[in-house]
């Protein structure tokens, strides 16, 4: 008997084998189209009360679109992060993981092909948010330019957090731990938003909110497309989310090259 | 390294934090030989093929399996099968989605990789529930199902962790002839490691004990059972009025002999010295009665099983 | 004539700076001419729609011979409508302008940017003050914006949208399901 394939001639890329069953797992069989259909009744209420509600009605077309854009931005990347923080860490604790690390592929390559899955769930966002996009940018001219704006913002961020969440998840020694860290993150990341007017204009604040990729990102679209700015006179916003980016990308390969069985290795 | 060496072990030691998992290992294993792999609960088997297997580092120590060195654990994880112990399966797919899915890592095209699939399916008695999601399947067939993944690369090294563990007696049979299957109609080396004592010394032609990280025996199982010198004892039923004389024939010997107060009219309990095998004890019993004119009712050799050397070593370790 | 009336007011604005403040509290109500600061804004009537943005200029006079540092000018806007409550952070998130120093018979323009938040009538005013040695404020003359309400958006043309959209990928979602499902069960 030959253990060495004889077809090693045709093999797949290990990673695309990888990314194409979580993506069947993800979207044929599991949780990819319930969350889809959350996340789409989401925008509709938010696009609904925008197009219908006398308080919100005040904003004008362009605000509309940078908002709801915004929520396609945030939800989705929310939900990239949820399915990255459970890749590895949810397999490690359902003990399906010491059958994947038997396999010849390299740790990198495993990793790889499901955070290809975690960010499939951001391009399914951003599909599902534009009609709604058209709809409400129809008209003032704001429609390509949302459009590659949350492009070049969401996948920034998504890249962000597909790379913070599988990082986490090949180093936490349980689920809940990495879900709960994922979280932690995300909210802190969402706090200088809530920071005093005075505090963000001195520079200590203007400082934060051009690093924190997610408070980076969010101005940026709102530059472009509520104030019609051009992303070149905008496009200091975008450095922080593109460090964050390569960043939690090159944290999360480095860390897949010591992913280990974890805490429960020992017999 | 020997082409011939299914697995060569050299001083594999391995700790977590300052607990001593295994002291030191040294192994060698020809190629198409079923290992029993034998050791108390926590005596550190699953380190041991977590570590021929890769997914663990040794702290100190070398390894090759099937001629690969520990150096190339990609190459090593081609060429091996295995079944963890307590292995977890995705609910959500089927038995022949996943094992698809695993032949496909190991570098098959996706058609011939569902081919493969379809017929270790077929091998492990699945066929019919191939294409049902495995949250519906039963212990001893998510066990089978197991043993099909370790198989999807025709691997030359198998290692089976526990296969027969939470089985009920029908399935242990089962899983024990699948993996006699193994070795013999794919050609492959098993390393099983196991509790059932009985069946290892039936199935497997080599064994291995470890207890508390140390190896403790080795060799095949009927040098293990001699080197263990497990006591064994012998049942000898004689006429009533001759268990005198049967005593008086063996007060001179190696072998000890004493009447059974409790047991059947005419018992006596013969034990034999450490390391004698069972072909030297019933020879030189019998030839000890025979010299005393003494008529044997029934004689029945006790003792001297895998069962008796594992007891004995392990106990003799702790 | 002029350098003589112009001394006359230097001498008086010496004096007011010279007299405790609560004197000068209530003998004189804060002016231009007092502190020497004004403010005008270049328009004085505006009109727009709902959800617009608007922009409109100030421009801080010191007609004293003296520099007046410290100078703080700030935006607010009134409802004339006892119905409509008005925010002014939503109107403008820069309210506030700290201007530094305005040299004598010097001047400094503010850009400011509001968006209009309410329908209806309202008046927006630009106060100065300084951060120290007076306690006047300074006023603008009243810019009277008329805000009309518009429906920016049709909510009955949006609603196959968002309706549809959620029901198509619900389907989408039971779809899958059933195909799934009915594959599993036919090899059973």
């Amino acid at each position: 008997m030959t253990a060495a394939s004889a077809e090693v001639g045709t093999r797949r890329p290990p990673w695309t084998v990888v990314a194409g069953r979580e993506l069947r797992d993800l979207w044929l069989g599991g949780r990819g189209l319930p969350l889809m259909v959350v996340y789409a009744l989401l925008l509709s209420v938010t696009s609904y009360l925008v197009a219908s509600n006398q308080a919100l009605n005040f904003l004008e077309q362009r605000e509309a679109v940078s908002l709801t854009l915004q929520v396609a931005v945030a939800v989705g990347g929310l939900l990239v992060l949820l399915g990255a923080a459970d890749a590895v860490s949810g397999e490690r604790e359902r003990a399906t993981l010491e059958s994947l690390l038997l396999v010849p592929a390299s740790r990198r390559q495993l990793v790889l092909g499901k955070a290809v899955a975690a960010m499939s769930l951001w391009i399914a966002a951003f599909v599902v948010a534009m009609p709604y996009l058209w709809y409400l940018g129809r008209g003032v001219g704001v429609v390509t330019s949302a459009v590659f704006s949350g492009l070049v913002v969401g996948t920034l961020l998504a890249l962000f957090l597909a790379g913070f969440g599988m990082f986490t998840s090949t180093l936490a020694g349980s689920n809940r731990l990495s879900l709960s860290v994922c979280l932690l993150g995300l909210l802190a990341l969402y706090a200088p938003t809530q920071m005093p007017s005075g505090v963000q204009n001195a520079w200590v604040g203007d400082l934060l909110l051009h690093v924190d990729p997610f408070t980076a990102g969010l101005h940026f679209l709102g530059a472009v497309i509520v104030n019609g700015h051009s992303f070149g006179a905008e496009a200091s916003w975008l450095i922080g989310p593109l460090v964050a980016a390569v960043v939690a990308v090159a944290a999360a390969l480095a860390a897949a090259g010591q992913l280990t069985l974890g805490s429960g290795d020992r017999s | 390294m020997s082409g011939l060496l299914a697995l060569e072990v050299r001083g594999l030691r391995k700790s977590y934090g300052d607990a001593l998992a295994l002291e030191s290992l040294d192994l060698e294993l020809g190629a198409g030989h079923i290992l029993g792999f034998l050791g108390p609960n926590g005596a550190g088997k699953t380190t041991v093929v977590r570590i021929l297997s890769t997914i663990l580092r040794p702290d100190a120590g070398w390894f090759a399996v099937a001629g690969v060195p520990n150096s190339r654990p990609q190459d090593i994880r081609r060429r091996i099968g295995v079944l963890p112990e307590s292995a977890g399966y995705p609910r959500g797919q089927t038995g022949e989605e996943w094992l698809t899915y695993h032949a496909q890592l190991f570098g098959r095209p996706r058609s011939s990789a569902r081919g493969t699939a379809r017929r270790l399916l077929g091998e492990v008695g699945l066929a019919e529930r191939g294409r049902s999601l495995i949250s519906g399947y039963s212990r001893g067939m998510r066990q089978r199902l197991g043993i099909a993944r370790s198989l999807v690369n025709d691997p030359e090294v198998v290692f089976l962790d526990e296969p027969t563990l939470g089985l009920d007696p029908v399935g242990q049979v089962q899983m024990l002839r699948l993996i006699s299957s193994i070795a013999h109609e794919h050609g492959a080396t098993v390393v099983l490691s196991t509790h059932l004592l009985g069946e290892v010394e039936n199935l497997c032609d080599a064994v291995l004990i470890l207890s508390r990280g140390r190896v403790v025996a080795q060799g095949t199982v009927t040098e293990v059972v001699h080197r263990a010198a497990a006591p064994r004892e012998a049942l000898v039923q004689v006429s009533t009025h001759l268990v005198e004389r049967t005593l008086r024939a063996f007060s001179s010997g190696a072998i000890a002999a004493e009447a059974l107060a409790n047991g059947a009219q005419g018992e006596v309990r013969l034990i034999m010295p450490a390391g004698m095998s069972s072909d030297v004890a019933a020879t030189s019993v019998m030839a000890c009665l025979l010299n005393a004119d003494v008529p044997v009712l029934s004689f029945r050799l006790e003792g001297g099983r895998l069962s008796d050397a594992f007891l004995a070593v392990t106990e003799a370790s702790s | 004539m002029r350098g003589w009336i112009a001394g006359l007011i230097f001498l008086l604005l010496v004096i007011a700076a010279a007299t405790p403040a609560a004197a000068t509290r209530d003998l004189a109500p804060a002016s231009s001419a007092a502190s020497g600061l004004s403010v005008t804004n270049d328009q004085n009537a505006l009109s727009t729609r709902i959800g617009e943005r608007f922009s409109f200029t100030s421009t801080v006079r010191n007609d004293s011979r003296m520099d007046r540092p410290g100078v703080v000018a700030h935006l607010d806007v009134v409802t004339l409508d006892p119905d409509v409550y008005v925010d002014p952070e939503d109107w403008s998130s820069q309210r506030t302008e700290f201007l530094g120093t305005v040299p004598a018979a010097g001047l400094t323009r503010i850009d400011w940017k509001v968006q209009a938040v309410n329908s209806g009538d309202f008046v927006l005013f630009v106060s100065l003050t300084t951060l120290e040695g007076t306690d006047r404020v300074t006023t603008s003359s009243a810019l009277r914006v008329t805000i009309a309400s518009q429906q920016t958006l049709n909510a009955g043309g949006i609603l196959p949208l968002v309706l549809g959209l959620p029901a198509g990928l619900l389907a989408l979602m039971l779809g899958a399901a059933v195909h799934r499902r009915r594959r599993l069960h036919q090899v059973r």
